[in-house]
């Protein structure tokens, strides 16, 4: 069980994840975002024996191309990975004429963030179609949280490292209202024209302060402007004397 | 001033009082701040999202609890746990203690019991109106 999140602004992308692992009733921590090239990373949720397999073969290939000209065949490898996988399973045969059920055998799905001179997010679904997509993307159990927790954000413009913020701060969210399968440390990755950097502890220690004042701030907010709003009412609305004195 | 190394600057101030992890890096940046910005081998502050913010501090803290020198009490979020010293703590900082001048110590215990008895919003408002530059990357001013 997984959330990334893939947040992109016009000098780089965010990826971002958090960092449980599960398998069967053990959890334990790990990462679940790698780097392809220089200027990609990637990130995948689902089952385990399936990104693993997809790490493997994408560790064997030689893929410092932009992802434009690894679109297909990156699917290609994915769509091969499960079919590797379904071959090997004692449960194929039985769901053979459901792809749904075939499908829900090995779930997963992939997500490939690459800036040059634009941002480009990838994503390929277990059934190998790849897609762009031109906005703040989140895959993985904890994606609905995600997708109400960016809202707001759509079409706002943000630098690397308030994205960075964003997307550590929702992930943090996510895990905090207990998600199933969510859970620390949190992985932030930034992609800009400089290559792939992954935040250090330190810088992650960081954002995890800053996500705190950014709440505090929010809740203020919306203190101040209840308090305000009440000030308003009652300054324009007449007194119960005065209304008596009226009528 | 005192010449002093980032992890005993940390006991110092973890000495008057616990503090939590973003109360100990606005303390030290107002010990900082108060002493002209020259302090020898002070932790290097940067304007970052929620004000001055120096990285160093949390490996600074991380190498602290692994020495057994502080350490936090169970909490419902640990990371906002205030940091409290240990007993390993306590006897290190108290061989410190007679190395520091007065001016120091008494600017030390100030400003720890400003940033304790300021609510979050209040402490950023307060380490902005004195350090108006450190706000400029803030998400919150």
């Amino acid at each position: 069980m997984t959330l990334i999140l893939a947040i992109p602004t016009s000098t780089g992308i965010v990826l971002a994840s958090d960092g449980q692992l599960t398998s069967g009733d053990v959890r334990s921590s790990g990462q679940k975002i790698w780097a392809l090239n220089k200027c990609c990373a990637w990130g995948g949720a689902g089952e385990l024996a399936l990104i693993q397999r997809v790490r493997e073969e994408i560790e064997k290939l030689t893929v410092a191309q932009p992802l434009g000209n690894l679109r297909d065949f990156l699917a290609v490898r994915i769509k091969e990975c499960v079919t590797a996988l379904l071959q090997l399973d004692f449960r194929t045969p039985f769901s053979q004429g459901n792809p749904a059920a075939l499908l829900s055998l090995h779930p997963g799905d992939f997500v490939f963030a690459e800036f040059t001179d634009i941002p480009k997010i990838l994503h390929v679904t277990s059934y190998g179609t790849p897609e762009w997509i031109e906005r703040p993307y989140a895959t993985g159990n904890g994606a609905p949280f995600a997708y109400a927790l960016l809202q707001k954000y759509q079409n706002v413009e943000l630098s690397l490292d308030r994205a960075s913020l964003l997307a550590f701060k929702v992930i943090e969210e996510a895990i905090d209202v207990g998600a199933y399968g969510l859970g620390p440390p949190i992985h932030v990755w930034q992609i800009n024209a400089q290559g792939t950097r992954v935040l250090s502890e330190a810088e992650v220690a960081a954002l995890t302060d800053a996500a705190k004042s950014l709440r505090d701030a929010e809740i203020k907010l919306l203190l101040s402007e209840v308090e305000c709003f009440v000030e308003a009412v009652v300054a324009t609305t007449p007194s119960p004397k005065t209304e008596d004195r009226q009528s | 001033m005192t010449t002093l190394t980032r992890q005993e600057w940390i006991l110092l101030l973890l000495r008057e009082k616990p503090l939590d992890r973003i109360r100990l890096m606005k303390a030290l940046f107002l010990v900082w701040n108060r002493s002209h910005r020259n302090v020898e081998g002070f932790f290097e502050f940067i304007p970052y999202m929620y004000g001055p913010c120096s990285f160093e501090l949390y490996r600074q803290l991380d190498q602290a609890q692994h020495l057994r020198l502080i350490t936090q009490a169970p909490h419902v979020a640990s990371r906002w746990a205030p940091y409290f010293l240990t007993e390993r703590g306590i006897v290190n900082v108290e061989k410190l203690v007679g190395r520091v001048d007065p001016h120091t110590a008494n600017l030390i215990s100030n400003v720890v019991q400003e940033v304790s008895s300021l609510s979050f919003h209040n402490l950023l408002r307060r380490v902005y109106s004195e350090a108006p530059d450190f706000a400029v990357s803030s998400v919150v001013r």
